[in-house]
């Protein structure tokens, strides 16, 4: 008799998703997929908006990482003008993004991704969340909270708020930083970088806990993408946009204006969320994965002392292990020691306080791309506009969209690996869960869940009735 | 260190409310952090542990529209829930985590409507300033009153 069991959400309408495991005559796993049932529409909230209002409209897509849709914006903002914008300000802009990053990477590995690493994915659900993480390692607790805090703080004392802030605009920031917030962020520095590398020496010995869970959580060979200095060397605001092989070779350095060529966007029907892949090798082969994984998979060097040496030792597991998404968690923490070490470096830069900070300009150009690394990956706008400045075309491609064939791709192979459809456990659900976590999927911070993440799993029998449903929150 | 949490959503009109006040407040203000929010998160614990008063503002629901309370908080015993935090919950996790909790008041003002708009009602407008001269008074630093 079909078993159902159905835990009903305490989230908030953004951020479902929704799973469903097809099994088959013996009750083994023949299909799996990962659904966002969710439709935002901001590409259609733009059309007819003067251009310089896209910044400050699109931060307002996502309360977690906002800072990346403004830079992101205002870069294509910034084609529109066709102007070079200061240098002073291009060095605010990655300040205030990797400030972004750090806090975005802190609120996935402590509040959300922390309570099954530090409590055990088998662990009572009751006790594996946050609150459960609080009782166990409360200065673990305290070091995800204060690189919470330093990376929102460090927004705030740029850009006015800690949330949504529209310091960013088009041709530049809108004010200069003052001595005063340049020495108090300085001032910090030394603290939260050593917490960075606290967080490090706590995550690296629990690798060999998490070996089955390495072995099939979306672990499998596929291309990467991301922005990246032409040495190699990381980077989340400027350089080339560099796809790589499944084998680690360059495949091509894509222009952003002309992404349309390298990057397609397919439409399912079991999801609003759009499923990229790279053209030459169509769909579903294209398939590629973006963000901290892909960066650090990508880069030979990170470009700053102490998150060198951390790559290095990350560089030293094989190749073929790096493949495995649970190592997303690993680089997330070497991309927050980045942060850290790089907006020390741009502070002590010898015009970071210049007043010069916007070129002026009216619109020169009719169309214009934008690209930046979110935390979860490449982030990508595109907007048309007609001689008035209003936007006319707007085209989105989010870092969690990039990842969305590798996330379900990543449930197939941990559903066959985890589920037995005779008897389903709930470590199985938690398992399926975790390996969306790793990406850290923009739904997932949209719900304002904290440890855990609606998901509705479905498993359904061969003539596709549904054996179980099960939902989480 | 006095902190000053306004929170709510600047969206839905008088939800708003307390970044509104906080925001009249701010420049009155010596010796005061202001902090604003959509909802409140773990990581406020570690301001409010560092503090030596915080003033929490907010909308409410409850009462006549236009109305200012003043309530005197204290910590949870316990948190069940983390999905949701409250003052209360902000000064558990600053005793749990930092073992200090500061002297903690939280301002309401009712609020008339929650529709969608990043204006206040008339009422709720009209509250602003009696909000204000409120906190004044709760606070150290405030050149106002």
């Amino acid at each position: 008799m079909p078993q159902t069991i159905t835990i009903d959400p305490v989230t908030r309408v953004e951020g479902h998703g929704k799973i469903t495991i097809q099994l088959n005559d013996a009750g083994e796993v023949a299909d799996a997929h990962f659904h966002v049932t969710q439709l935002r529409g901001f590409e259609t909230f733009a059309e007819g908006r003067p251009f310089r209002e896209m910044p400050g409209l699109m931060a307002r897509i996502c309360g977690i990482c906002p800072v990346s849709h403004l830079v992101a914006s205002a870069k294509a903002c910034d084609e529109l003008l066709a102007v070079r914008i200061p240098r002073t300000a291009v060095n605010l802009r990655k300040i205030l993004n990797l400030a972004q990053l750090i806090q975005s990477h802190a609120l996935s590995v402590f509040y959300l991704s922390a309570p099954d690493l530090l409590l055990g994915m088998d662990a009572d659900p009751k006790e594996r969340n946050i609150l459960g993480m609080l009782a166990t390692d409360p200065q673990l607790a305290r070091n995800g909270v204060r690189l919470r805090q330093f990376g929102q703080q460090v927004i705030e004392r740029l850009g006015g708020k800690r949330i949504h802030p529209n310091w960013v605009v088009a041709g530049g920031v809108s004010d200069p930083l003052t001595e005063d917030a340049r020495d108090t962020i300085l001032a910090e520095i030394p603290e939260v970088k050593q917490i960075a590398l606290d967080a490090l020496q706590w995550f690296i010995p629990l690798i060999d806990q998490f070996r089955d869970e390495i072995k099939v959580f979306a672990n499998f060979p596929t291309m990467y993408m991301g922005l990246m200095n032409p040495d190699g060397s990381l980077e989340h605001y400027d350089g080339v946009l560099r796809v790589i092989d499944a084998d680690g070779e360059l495949v091509t350095d894509i222009d952003p204006f002309d992404y349309m060529e390298s990057i397609g966007e397919a439409v399912e029907d079991h999801s609003y969320l759009k499923s990229p892949y790279y053209k030459p090798l169509g769909y579903p082969d294209g398939i590629y994965r973006v963000g901290p994984l892909a960066r650090l998979n990508m880069a030979t060097r990170a470009g700053t002392p102490l998150a060198d040496a951390a790559l290095k030792d990350y560089q030293s597991l094989d190749w073929a292990e790096r493949q495995s998404s649970f190592y997303f968690h690993y680089t997330r923490l070497i991309e927050i020691l980045y942060g850290i070490e790089k907006i020390e470096e741009l502070l002590n830069t010898r015009d970071i306080l210049s007043t010069n900070v916007q070129a002026q300009a009216n619109v020169n150009s009719f169309e214009g791309v934008g690209v930046s690394e979110a935390p979860r990956g490449t982030l990508l706008h595109h907007y048309k506009i007609d001689e008035n400045g209003l936007i006319t075309w707007a085209n989105l491609i989010i870092a969690t969209g990039h990842n969305n064939l590798a996330m379900d791709r990543g449930v197939l192979q941990t559903a066959r690996k985890f589920i037995d459809g005779n008897n389903i456990q709930e470590g199985m659900l938690n398992r399926v869960e975790a390996v969306i976590r790793t990406f850290d999927p923009c739904l997932s911070c949209s719900t304002h869940a904290i440890g855990q993440m609606p998901l509705h799993i479905q498993i359904k029998a061969p003539d596709g009735s549904v054996v179980k449903s099960v939902t989480r929150g | 260190m006095t902190v000053l949490v306004g929170y709510g959503n600047t969206m839905r009109r008088d939800d708003g409310v307390g970044w509104r006040v906080v925001r009249q407040l701010a420049p009155h203000c010596t010796g005061v952090q202001v902090i604003t929010a959509h909802q409140l998160m773990p990581e406020l614990a570690a301001d409010v542990a560092g503090a030596a008063q915080v003033v929490f503002v907010d909308a409410s629901i409850d009462g006549t529209p236009g109305e200012v309370g003043i309530h005197r908080l204290h910590p949870l015993d316990r948190l069940e829930d983390a999905h949701a935090l409250t003052p209360p919950g902000i000064l558990y996790l600053a005793s749990y985590l930092y073992e200090r909790v500061p002297p903690a008041h939280l301002v309401t003002i009712t609020g008339e409507t929650f529709a969608l708009g990043d204006t206040l009602s008339a009422t709720v407008e009209a509250a602003v300033p009696r909000a204000v001269d409120v906190i004044c008074e709760l606070l150290t630093g405030c050149d106002k009153a």
